[in-house]
């Protein structure tokens, strides 16, 4: 196998990253998405794309307590971030029409 | 093109300066560190150049014969440690310069294991070892530096003459086929031959990228003005791409090597052909990003010269790509590359490549020297300016001179 499972793991982040950072730039060009909308979704990519680094790693590695833990405290932040990010961005729609 | 501002440049030569000569101090006695450090609480004693006595608590005393061969990062050391009987023990490299990935594959086929069963004779033999696939020239390189150890070991016991070394050229199809792709390029540029761009990349990608897989890093960049560069008539290939290539795009005052060489962004140039999309990025996030890249090629540089060896500074993900090897994170960044050029043409090349500064600086160079810009100011020489300028050529002299007379590394 040319990779091995950490290898293609961190392949996969980066597709994730590049895809959220055209998905970032899709918000600010179709939506006109604010500073603080963008500032939110950066913030839910980083720690989205920190967390599975961190549970898929630690399942690689047979800790399956800290997979559990990084999805709690990483995981669970990213979420919330990305829903207000959205609803920051719904309002920011609704405004404008 | 804008003019080079003189602050600057000044400064950007200063902290290289000085990276490189404290780097060259630093590396003082780093064989015999790296020995003291993989045999701790035994006295080593230097009997001869390249030869070191190591004794041991029960009083025996084992043998260290040092040799230097040149890889594709720069020149490596190895030590083949041998017993009162003459059967070598260990073989280990305390000091390379490969890309980390590569040496680590060399490493894993067992080659420095199975270069550690040689015995000591008179007459050293001929080591007929195969080459790694995908690594020739680290593996030649361990190979060559086992048979100069073997040789400085039956000098010293046997008392046998150390074989001349060999000077032969090693030049064959791949040389040919690169010098006529920078000479193709070079003559496609100046008559302005537009439509031959397409074969040329194509032939570029498929023989620098896909056969050779070493396309032009950083690494490479500094390793030359490290005085790392390997033997010409060895390692002609090296030539041929770095020096050579920097030496061609700064005769043409054009970066040729990135727009019709470097297959990382031939490949970047097809997918974004394949997808058609092209965002625009807007002016001053550009204009950020690029002040951003030269700022990190030149700690990187700096990181290069203070430390002594550039492989670690190979940030860019060619070799990875092409030779399917490199850490986690060369891999993260492989997919966001190449994600990243489908949406952005060229997104590596435009923002982030060191190597690609380092060529168009290169680039800049001629158009610089040959006319000034219209409305450019005339150079006003003050004595702060004078001053620097002054410090920085003889800081620059120094240190080259450091790098490239004394020996390297003083063992």
């Amino acid at each position: 196998m040319i990779l091995n499972p950490t290898e293609w793991m961190f392949f996969f982040l980066g597709m994730l990253t590049a895809a959220g950072m055209g998905g970032m730039a899709f918000l600010k060009l179709k939506y006109a998405a604010n500073g603080r909308c963008l500032a939110l979704a950066g913030l839910a990519l980083f720690l989205i794309i920190f967390t599975l680094a961190w549970s898929v790693s630690s399942i690689i590695e047979n800790e399956h307590q800290a997979a559990n833990m990084g999805l709690l405290f990483f995981g669970l932040p990213g979420i919330l971030c990305l829903a207000l990010a959205l609803k920051q961005l719904r309002r920011t729609v609704s405004t404008d029409k | 093109m804008k003019p080079m501002k003189i602050r600057p440049f000044i400064l950007v030569v200063l902290i290289l300066a000085a990276a490189l000569a404290w780097g060259k101090i630093r590396q003082e006695n780093q064989a015999l560190d790296a020995l003291a450090a993989r045999y701790p609480g035994q006295t080593i004693q230097q009997t001869a150049p390249g030869i070191f006595t190591l004794g041991r608590a029960d009083g025996s005393s084992l043998s260290v014969y040092t040799a230097q061969a040149t890889g594709w990062g720069g020149p490596l050391t190895v030590m083949a440690v041998v017993d009162p009987s003459g059967t070598v023990r260990e073989l280990f490299v305390p000091q390379h310069r490969e890309t980390p990935a590569f040496f680590e594959y060399v490493r894993s086929t067992g080659l420095l294991d199975k270069l550690a069963q040689e015995i000591l004779t008179v007459n050293p033999p001929d080591l007929d070892i195969d080459a790694v696939t995908g690594a020739t020239l680290t593996s030649r390189a361990l190979v060559s530096g086992m048979s100069a150890c073997l040789a400085l070991g039956a000098k010293d016991r046997f008392d046998a003459p150390i074989p001349p070394a060999e000077h032969n050229w090693e030049a064959g199809k791949w040389e040919l086929a690169v010098a006529l792709l920078l000479l193709t390029a070079w003559l496609c540029v100046y008559l302005k031959i537009r439509k031959a761009r397409l074969p040329v990349t194509a032939a570029a990608f498929f023989i620098v990228g896909l056969t050779l897989k070493r396309p032009v890093s950083v690494s490479n960049i500094g390793a030359l003005f490290l005085g790392h560069a390997p033997e010409i008539h060895t390692h002609l290939l090296w030539w041929l791409l770095v020096p050579g290539s920097l030496l061609l795009v700064a005769l043409a005052g054009k970066n040729i090597y990135c727009s019709w060489i470097c297959p990382f962004g031939t490949l970047q140039e097809w997918i974004s052909k394949i997808s058609g999309l092209n965002l625009k990025i807007p002016r001053g996030t550009q204009r950020l990003i690029k002040t951003v890249t030269k700022i990190l090629t030149v700690a990187a540089l700096a990181m290069a010269f203070v430390t002594g060896n550039s492989a670690p500074t190979a940030m860019e993900p060619f070799s990875t790509l092409f030779g399917l090897r490199g850490s986690s994170l060369q891999w993260y960044l492989v997919s966001v590359v190449l994600l990243g050029a489908l949406v952005i043409p060229r997104f590596w090349c435009r923002f982030f490549c060191p190597a690609g500064v380092c060529f168009n600086q290169a680039a800049r160079l001629k158009k610089q020297i040959l006319k000034a810009p219209p409305k450019a100011k005339p150079l006003q020489l003050t004595w702060t300016k004078t001053a620097l300028a002054v410090l920085a050529a003889a800081l620059f002299i120094w240190a080259v001179m450091l790098a490239t007379l004394a020996g390297y590394p003083p063992v």
